[in-house]
């Protein structure tokens, strides 16, 4: 029998800024819960209550789960979502003589309306915990992955802080969701030779690996990339499969570029005169994007067509079937040529289902609904979803290989994260990572004061080696604001370091600082400690 | 959408819109050909990148849009009040592979140290000596190497690897009256292979089904071709 595995990872860096009145980065946060989160939500709830099995894996990284749960964060949401509910009030009087236009302002009326009410009713302003209750049931299986979302290759020179984030991703994980983790998402799926072995030092069962990673190891493996296969050190890779996946990450053949859907890009934030949009857009009359939009893809011209949610809701039943008939199809296919039964592993980010592509919370529902009808129909006995726990569980792995460096990013390797944008970053987090050490060393069991202060630097560490603040200054997105951050955490790293070695620490900004970024309050700075010794002497 | 954002900005601000977008303006270039060029330059660099990318970060690139027009500036953060020093009291060099062709280096050298080399006239430049070695052990074999003059105020090289499957080390040598100053080694990277391993005309015929069925076009390397191995000269 053939296998699938859709895996959803789940991430945000920390953003959370008390000090402004409001802060446009934080958005970012907003638009993944209502566009993303509470529709795939809305979509688990419904497959729960009708009996319909959706056996996915999701990972949601320490920040995004800290963000998820955060009161302060959660009202500012409530903020952005009743200024939406206000602008939809000003679209339905404005679109009232157009029927086309209003049925769309409607949709995004309701839309704010039932996200408020869900947020400050049902959910009470903590969106993890039904996640929790969804994996304790055994709908979902949830992988742990690193605390701060680090590029882990990019750290290979330093195994303990590479275990730091592991351990601390793995605890965090157990706090939110209550169990020990089977599986660990590298961040980027950025794997490198003897990142097993510490995987397997932190009791890590199993993680997803870039393709061409496993496809190169050592043996190339029969199965290519359609099983499980156990690592030199013990832990087993998941190869993500490329192919299948395909369909649904394409912006150009993917089911998501259909000229039906609805346009990622054309919104009213851009389309409608200053004087109006001006209460819901960004200081300085910067136009952004507000989330109301109400065009088609269309096709590559600026003419586009009004969006049918109708049209679009009769597509996204045709693209679910299309998508499990040909995962079908190609395992009958790789039965051919495989000597184990296959498993497509297709890991996705999450916000690609509802930010990206609108349709795709549904779409995901219909697929685990036309998976069921199959079933019951009795045509799907050779092929069905499973999680990545379950079938280890129930089959192991099929081989072993020792994979290589590799990742999912563009070109395959680190570039991404490593390149003429943002490599200058790379000599100071090392650094502060070397001082972080030293600081461990100089001063051992702190308590009082000093302790918060150090806990609070080891904080900062972390917080310095995101991918997120890289990945953004090679995208050439919002770069002023990722450099801010980078040196934000680290010119309050270098802070403490020297008030440390003058003896004298700010009692009033170290409280501001532990307020403004209060990830893992039960960080002991000690976790931070490594050889200093060992790693001088192989980095000389 | 990029033309009727520019249209909103000031002449000041196309100006300087242009300028950090390499556009070199007459002085008396008029607002519509400064939008012209802009829009016409913006649109090349983002489908550039667009071409360059990945699904998966093209996917991931859309949670951290805010705006349209990724180049218009945003806000008015002030990236200077978080100044960091532009070099550490050490003398060190590290290497960071980025993939199994580039291998990017960082190095530091003391100020004390700088200042003699930028004070003894005997000083004749610094260069990168890239060893080929055979382990990742501390006791270096070198099998091969090869220099690159590096000038005293650069601090980052990207160097291209010549074999896969092997290991490299840096050094960063001083040359001074002729004579050869070692100020400091990296650690050791291990370079992966970068095809498959076997190559296409190599390839049994279930081989191959098997890879066209793991969808090899879509991959984000090339898969095929001869990996080089290390060579042995020293």
């Amino acid at each position: 029998m053939g296998r699938s595995i859709l895996l959803l990872h789940s991430h945000l860096p920390l953003v959370r800024h008390p000090e402004y009145e409001s802060f446009l980065e934080e958005r970012w946060f907003f638009e993944a819960l209502s566009e993303t989160y509470l529709p795939i939500l809305r979509a688990m709830h419904r497959l729960r209550d009708e009996g319909v099995a959706f056996p996915l894996a999701m990972t949601f990284s320490s920040t995004l789960s800290y963000m998820l749960t955060d009161q302060f964060l959660m009202e500012r949401y409530q903020t952005y979502l009743q200024n939406n509910i206000n602008l939809a009030e000003l679209e339905l009087e404005r679109t009232a003589g157009d029927p086309g236009l209003h049925r769309l302002a409607t949709f995004y009326h309701q839309r704010y309306v039932t996200d408020l009410e869900e947020i400050q009713n049902r959910y009470k302003g903590n969106i993890l915990d039904p996640f929790r209750a969804l994996a304790s049931e055994g709908n979902i299986e949830v992988l742990a992955t690193a605390a701060t979302h680090a590029f882990l290759p990019n750290y290979r020179n330093y195994p303990e802080i590479v275990k730091t984030q592991i351990n601390l991703g793995i605890e965090s994980h157990k706090i939110n969701f209550g169990e020990t983790p089977r599986g660990f998402w590298l961040p980027e799926c950025g794997y490198y030779e003897g990142l097993d072995k510490l995987l397997s030092e932190c009791g890590v069962q199993y993680f997803v690996g870039a393709a061409h990673g496993t496809l190169f190891g050592e043996p190339s493996p029969r199965t290519g990339t359609y099983a499980p296969l156990e690592t030199p050190a013990g832990p087993v890779v998941f190869p993500r499969d490329v192919y299948t996946a395909t369909w649904v990450w394409s912006s150009e053949q993917g089911y998501p570029a259909d000229p039906v859907y609805r346009d990622f890009y054309r919104d009213i934030g851009y389309d409608l005169p200053l004087d109006y949009i001006r209460p819901f857009i960004h200081a300085d009359d910067i136009r952004i994007d507000t989330g109301f939009k109400y065009h088609a893809i269309t096709g590559s011209t600026d003419e586009k067509q009004l969006y049918d949610p109708d049209e679009a809701a009769k597509l996204v039943q045709q693209h679910a079937r299309d998508f499990f008939n040909r995962q079908r199809d190609h395992t009958q296919r790789l039965m051919e040529v495989l000597p184990s039964e296959p498993v497509i592993t297709s890991p996705f980010d999450t916000e690609l289902f509802g930010h990206w592509w609108h349709e795709g919370p549904r779409w995901l529902e219909a697929l685990f609904r036309y998976a069921r009808d199959e079933q019951a129909a009795g045509r799907s006995d050779a092929f069905t979803f499973t999680t990545p726990g379950a079938y280890l569980t129930e089959f192991g792995p099929a081989g072993q290989v020792a994979p290589v460096f590799s990742s999912w990013g563009s070109r395959g390797y680190a570039e991404v994260w490593l390149d003429g944008s943002n490599d200058w970053i790379y000599p100071h987090i090392h650094q502060a990572i070397e001082r972080m050490a030293e600081l461990v060393h100089r001063f051992p069991g702190e308590k009082g004061l000093k302790e918060r202060a150090l806990n609070q630097a080891a904080r900062e560490v972390l917080l310095a080696m995101a991918s997120d603040w890289p990945f953004i200054m090679n995208a050439h997105t919002v770069v002023t604001y990722a450099e801010r951050r980078v040196k934000e955490h680290l010119y309050n790293f270098t802070r403490v370091y020297d008030a440390l070695s003058q003896r004298s620490m700010g009692t009033e900004w170290l409280t501001g600082l532990e307020k403004k970024h209060p990830l893992f309050p039960e960080l002991n700075y000690e976790r931070l400690k490594i050889d200093l010794v060992e790693t001088l002497q192989k980095l000389s | 959408m990029i033309r009727a954002r520019l249209e909103e900005l000031s002449l000041e601000a196309l100006f300087d819109l242009a300028g950090r977008n390499g556009l070199i303006l007459g002085p008396d270039s008029d607002r519509s050909t400064v939008i012209d060029e802009l829009t016409e330059i913006i649109m090349e660099n983002r489908e550039e990148r667009e071409r360059g990318n990945s699904v998966t970060v093209r996917i991931q690139q859309k949670k951290y849009a805010l705006v349209t027009d990724d180049e218009t500036p945003l806000s008015s953060i002030n990236v200077d009040e978080f100044n960091l020093p532009e070099r550490y009291e050490t003398n060190r060099i590290v290497l960071m592979l980025r993939d199994p062709r580039w291998a990017f280096t960082y190095w530091n050298i003391s100020s004390t140290k700088k200042r003699l080399f930028e004070e003894t006239a005997k000083f004749d430049g610094l260069f990168l000596r890239v060893l080929q070695v055979a382990s990742a052990s501390r006791e270096i074999v070198i099998q091969d190497s090869f220099e690159i003059p590096v000038r005293l105020e650069d601090t980052s090289w990207y160097i291209h690897i010549p074999r896969q499957q092997t290991f490299y080390r840096i050094q960063l040598v001083a040359k001074i009256n002729r004579r050869r100053e070692l100020l400091a080694i990296s650690n050791s990277v291990r370079v992966p292979p970068m095809y498959l391993p076997v190559a296409p005309e190599d390839m049994t015929p279930e081989q191959m089904a098997l890879y066209e069925l793991c969808g090899i076009e879509y991959l984000e390397v090339d898969p095929f071709g001869r990996n080089t191995f290390p060579a042995v000269r020293e």
